[in-house]
């Protein structure tokens, strides 16, 4: 939702980022307000997902030039586990699987880890199961899957839910969803959507990366925003995408390409 | 007195042999050993409910308080190896020079319920320790041996060379848990040899994660048909530590079954030396047996060499056999620190699973909690300065 004079969540500006020396974002700029929702849409390789690493502090990709600004400090000084601490949560496009760690564990472990750094006390195990059983709920997901190994033998599906469950329990003030439709069936696609929605508050913002329009029948964003070659090339709002599921992303380079 | 004054009827392992091609023991020759005191032994003394046996200095120290119709006694008839090809320097040296064998018995349909504890102890700097302990399990019993090579100080480089014999009657079964945490500056050798009658089980839970230098030689020896015997082996090395593991399986009889999971974390400038060898005799039909090496180096100094070794005579059996070496996960590492977790403490849960593998299998949660406690103390704390 926007609301009017609500505070900048994230300001980024002229960002430019390489991976082994190729340069991939060539000069983002994007500002997001609390309680936003943004999508970010553009081809295979456009750098989208690169831009989402980013901003969680990928250890692979190297800020060239630019400055990303969350809720006044300065964002790529930070780890990728202050940033965590700090309310920027990623929902990875390929969740990993971790054998031998517990879902459970893990989820407690992060929780704690978020908790520690305010200053609270950590949760014991009794106190932390009572606050995830609803957390549960939320993305449909039976308790059985918080014994299991970290994503390990999860369909793709439940991969995805489960990295909704871990937004659920972290309850971040940016949350990054990364190609989260890709690989989801219909009703799997509504299960992650509902907990997305569920989640939004008016002090927090989201950012969606999608290939496809379908997500955001589910996910309405205020905004959209199309990346091509590195950088946002065009912003709309939810009609952009209708637009570019009939047209396609060729439409882009007749009318927008070269013209930021 | 040096191993070299030592007459052996065993020639001294050289480089030379392949066997020990990357465990270089010739300055052990050269260090002033003396030949550990055997100490008196002690009446009963223990009244806790723990079946207790404290092997001190080579010989047996206490008498525990043992289930009704176990035996552990003293033997002093020499001891003579069933299996010679096994056989080697340092278990020869271990015969000649401690006439005595620590001898239990398990007596046949008996359900030992409290596992039998062996501890073993050096209480002399520079002494050269000789254990040797045999155990039979009678047939159709059930029992837990645990094995704590222990240091009682951290004493200065003593000579921990052990010999265990095991022999299961048809249809017994063992599980054997064998911890190694000698003192940082002590070398320790030993030689397992476990014989199987048919259609008995062993599994063996073995923890290298001590001494300057370490070698297990444990051989498993199937004797009869259906037997099942595993061995799932962790060795964490850091430092200057060189631990080097040479196991071999001898399957002789249709229809056998064996697995074997040998799992290595190595940091530092160590170095981690594993030889599995399968052997499938020719009458040994139908066997099935896996064996997996899996290694984590932790820094680019440190070492493995890895080798399964399979000897194959039969032609309808099921073998496999894989060997992986890696690093860290930096994509599992930033997954993790993604969700608030940091580096130092990401790595050490990805350790940590990495090795709890080994012990997933073990159905009591008291030993598996022991076990992973050792665990947890032998890994190198993670200096994360310069990963970011």
């Amino acid at each position: 939702m926007i609301i009017p004079d609500s505070e900048t969540i994230l300001s980024v500006r002229e960002l430019c980022a390489e991976i082994d020396g190729t340069p991939i974002l060539k000069g983002v700029n994007l500002e997001v307000k609390a309680g936003e929702v943004h999508a970010i849409m553009g081809k295979n390789g456009s750098g989208k997902s690169t831009f989402a690493k980013v901003l969680a502090g990928h250890p692979d990709y190297t800020v060239t030039s630019g400055e990303v600004i969350y809720q006044g400090q300065n964002l790529l000084a930070l780890a990728p586990e202050e940033r965590a601490r700090a309310g920027i949560f990623l929902a990875f496009q390929y969740p990993l699987e971790i054998a031998g760690v517990s879902n459970l564990d893990f989820l407690r472990m992060s929780y704690n880890s978020l908790r520690k750094s305010k200053g609270l006390p950590e949760l014991d195990l009794l106190d932390f199961d009572d606050f995830l059983q609803e957390k549960l709920k939320l993305v449909e997901m039976d308790s059985a899957f918080l014994s299991r190994s970290v994503n390990e033998g999860f369909s793709g599906g439940e991969k995805k839910r489960n990295e909704i469950l871990q937004m659920a329990v972290l309850e971040p003030t940016l949350a990054i969803l990364d190609e989260t439709d890709s690989g989801l069936d219909i009703d799997a696609l509504k299960i992650v959507a509902n907990g997305v929605n569920q989640l939004a508050k008016p002090t927090n913002s989201s950012i969606v990366i999608t290939h496809y329009q379908r997500l955001l029948n589910y996910i309405i964003p205020d905004f959209i925003h199309i990346m091509e070659g590195g950088k946002i090339v065009l912003t709309g709002d939810k009609h952009l995408a209708l637009e570019l599921e009939e047209k396609g992303y060729d439409w882009l380079k007749e009318d927008y390409q070269g013209e930021p | 007195m040096k191993l070299g004054d030592l007459s052996c009827s065993f020639p001294f392992p050289h480089r030379q042999d392949e066997d020990w091609q990357f465990t270089d023991v010739s300055f052990l020759q050269n260090i002033d050993f003396h030949l550990a005191q055997l100490p008196a032994i002690a009446p009963l003394s223990d009244t806790s409910a723990k079946q207790q046996i404290q092997i001190t200095n080579g010989g047996l120290c206490y008498f525990p308080n043992l289930s009704q119709g176990i035996s552990c006694t003293i033997s002093e008839v020499p001891f003579s190896p069933s299996n010679e090809h096994s056989w080697d320097y340092f278990a020869q040296l271990n015969c000649q020079y401690n006439p005595t064998t620590i001898h239990c018995r398990i007596p046949d349909r008996l359900q030992v319920l409290l596992p039998l504890e062996v501890n073993y102890q050096v209480t002399q700097e520079r002494s050269l320790v000789l254990p040797r302990l045999v155990l039979q399990v009678g047939a159709n019993s059930q029992v837990t041996l645990i094995e704590r090579f222990q240091p009682s100080a951290l004493l200065d480089s003593y000579l921990h060379n052990a010999v265990t014999q095991i022999h299961l009657a048809p249809s017994a079964k063992l599980i054997h848990i064998r911890i190694q945490t000698e003192s940082p500056s002590a070398f320790h050798i030993a030689t397992t040899l476990v014989t199987q009658a048919q259609n008995s089980v062993y599994q063996a839970y073995m923890l290298d994660l001590g001494a300057k230098l370490s070698r297990h030689n444990p051989h498993i020896y199937s004797q009869g048909e259906g037997t099942v015997s595993e061995i799932w082996g962790l060795t964490i090395t850091s430092g200057d530590r060189l631990s080097d593991t040479h196991s071999s399986i001898h399957h002789s009889y249709p229809n056998t079954y064996s697995r074997q999971l040998h799992k290595a974390i190595i940091g530092d400038r160590s170095q981690v030396v594993f030889n599995g060898r399968i052997v499938v005799s020719k009458q040994a039909q139908n066997t099935d047996s896996a064996q997996l090496s899996r290694s984590l180096l932790l820094s680019s100094q440190a070492k493995i060499n890895t080798k399964p070794q399979l000897e194959i005579m039969a032609d309808n059996v099921k073998c496999k056999h894989g060997a992986t070496v890696s690093q860290l996960d930096s994509e599992e590492i930033f997954y993790l620190q993604s969700r608030g977790i940091d580096h130092t403490s990401a790595s050490q849960l990805l350790t940590m699973s990495f090795a709890l593998e080994v012990i997933q299998n073990l159905t009591s949660d008291a030993l598996r909690g022991e076990l992973t406690q050792q665990i947890k103390n032998a890994l190198p704390s993670f200096d994360t300065t310069g990963q970011r």
